[in-house]
Parts: structure tokens; sequence; C-alpha cells
């Protein structure tokens, strides 16, 4: 069996997914994940629909093993887990893959997304303003800023979605085939 | 933790998912049945469900069976019961005013 290797660094989930679902469709299958790499498996093409979830807690706590049993009893298979990430896909023969259907979870998930990112930002900020005068730190900086400023476009890209989510929820239920 | 009054309106997902558990259902077998029964309108989202769950055994409308194999089973309970009716009363009265108040437009 064929597989790849890639490395490459996502700031912010949803344009991992996309890039996942686009190799599913060439035909390689994401096996695992570790820290920017990305090992894939060479299966037909769009065998797989991949989702990436945050957990409220680690995958060793409780709740979220019992939330990653629930989804395997549906059909959903855990690729793989880092920090409280979680990879997800599902056979495309066995229909679309969401992991949500209503407003009101969708708004919950945006809010984990904009308090991780939130925090990452704040500490990669902190590094910045503690470095500020020191000489020999000029270069890791520059990474730090980069770091910050995608991080504060990712956030207030989720929170625009918070925004559109609650105003579609005053309207009505959300449709299934969306 | 049992309320039956102190809400409104069921969201679609809980209204389906009480129908489903008059019987006893494991997770996939609600989708299918919520599916099957809306003609694929009303698709049940794992994440949507699984949250639904866990709210609605919290509230005690709804109970996980004990030792039903490896899938979790899942059973109406009588709150849960009584809440699908006046749930079911209420979307009555709904349909009522909206027919009483479009008559005229279909004519």
């Amino acid at each position: 069996m064929k597989t790849k290797t890639v490395y490459r660094i996502f700031v912010d989930y949803e344009k991992e997914e996309k890039w996942l679902n686009e190799m599913a469709q060439t035909g390689w299958a994401l096996e695992s994940f570790r820290l920017m790499r990305y090992v894939f498996k060479q299966v037909e093409p769009g065998t797989f629909t991949y989702r990436i979830e945050l957990l409220s807690n680690l995958p060793s706590h409780p709740e979220s093993k019992a939330y990653m049993e629930f989804l395997d009893e549906v059909g959903v298979e855990v690729v793989d887990t880092s920090y409280r990430w979680i990879f997800l896909r599902k056979r495309t023969s066995d229909g679309p893959f969401q992991l949500y259907s209503d407003f009101d979870s969708m708004i919950q998930r945006e809010k984990r997304i904009i308090q991780l990112y939130g925090a990452v930002g704040l500490a990669n900020f902190v590094v910045v303003v503690a470095n500020l005068s020191n000489p020999y730190a000029q270069w890791t900086i520059l990474l730090n800023i980069a770091v910050v400023a995608m991080l504060a476009y990712a956030v207030q890209h989720h929170t625009r979605k918070v925004r559109t989510l609650k105003g579609l929820k005053a309207i009505g239920e959300m449709k299934s085939s969306d | 933790m049992t309320q039956q009054s102190n809400t409104g309106a069921l969201t679609e997902a809980v209204y389906y998912i009480l129908l489903s558990l008059q019987v006893p259902r494991h997770g996939y077998g609600m989708m299918q049945f919520v599916q099957e029964l809306s003609n694929g309108r009303v698709q049940l989202a794992p994440g949507t469900l699984y949250g639904a769950l866990s709210s609605l055994v919290e509230r005690g409308w709804i109970r996980a069976l004990e030792g039903t194999g490896r899938k979790k089973e899942y059973e109406i309970t009588a709150t849960g019961r009584e809440a699908l009716r006046s749930e079911l009363r209420r979307l009555e009265e709904l349909v009522q005013h909206g027919h009483e108040w479009t008559k005229e437009l279909d004519t």
C-alpha cells in the first residue's frame, strides 16, 4: 500500500479540513497526524469525507472518550487526535458527513475555537512583548508576530461566523441538506 | 434535574429524538428512524445528536439503558413523554392558526 508524507502548517482548521478533503478526492486518505506531519495512504479517490473537530477536553478525558465512542457507533472513524483536535472521517458511500445539523452546536463549536485561538495568540503576544528588548530574539519574534497576526485574523473570521449563525438561528431551524 | 415547564418550543432535533425513543434505540437507530420518517428532510448530524442526548439525559426526559450490548441504547421517560405531548399541543395550535389565517390566501 502506497503512503505519502506531507509537512504543512495550518493556522486555521477550516483550510486544513478543505485540504484534507481535496487530498481524499485525489485518492490520498489521511492516516495519521503529528505536529505538521501528515501521513496519507493511497485509496480509491473520494472514499472518505473528513471533518476536524475541537473537543472541550483532552482526548483522554472521560467525556471525550464517550463522545468518540458514540461517533464510532454511528459510523464515524476517529483517524487521529492531536491535543484537543480530532481528525474524523466517514465513508462517502454512507452519505454526506456534517458534524452538526443545528445552529446552537455550531455556535458552541465556533466559540471553542475562538477561545483556543485567542489563548494561543495571547501567549505568542506575551512572548513578543517579553522579547522586544532582547537583541538575540529579533528573528524568532518575527515568527511570533506572524502567528499573532494570523490568529487575530482567524479569530475575527470565526467571530463573524458566530454572528451570522446567531442571525440565522433567530429566523429558524437549519436545513439538513445545507 | 427534571423540569417540564420552563421550556418553550422544542428544537426539531429534540422533537424527533423524543419521537424515536418511544422504543429503545441506539444513536445510529435514531438517525435512521428520523431520516426515514421525514423522507430524508431531517438528518441528525452526529455532533448535534450527541449534544442533544446529553442534555436530554440531564433533564430526565430520556435515560440510557444499562448493559444492552456494545451500543448504548436510550429510552424516553414519563417526563419526556409529557414534554412531547405538550409540544404536540403547541404544534397543533400553530397549525390550526396557520390554516385559519391563510384560508383567504388559498382561495
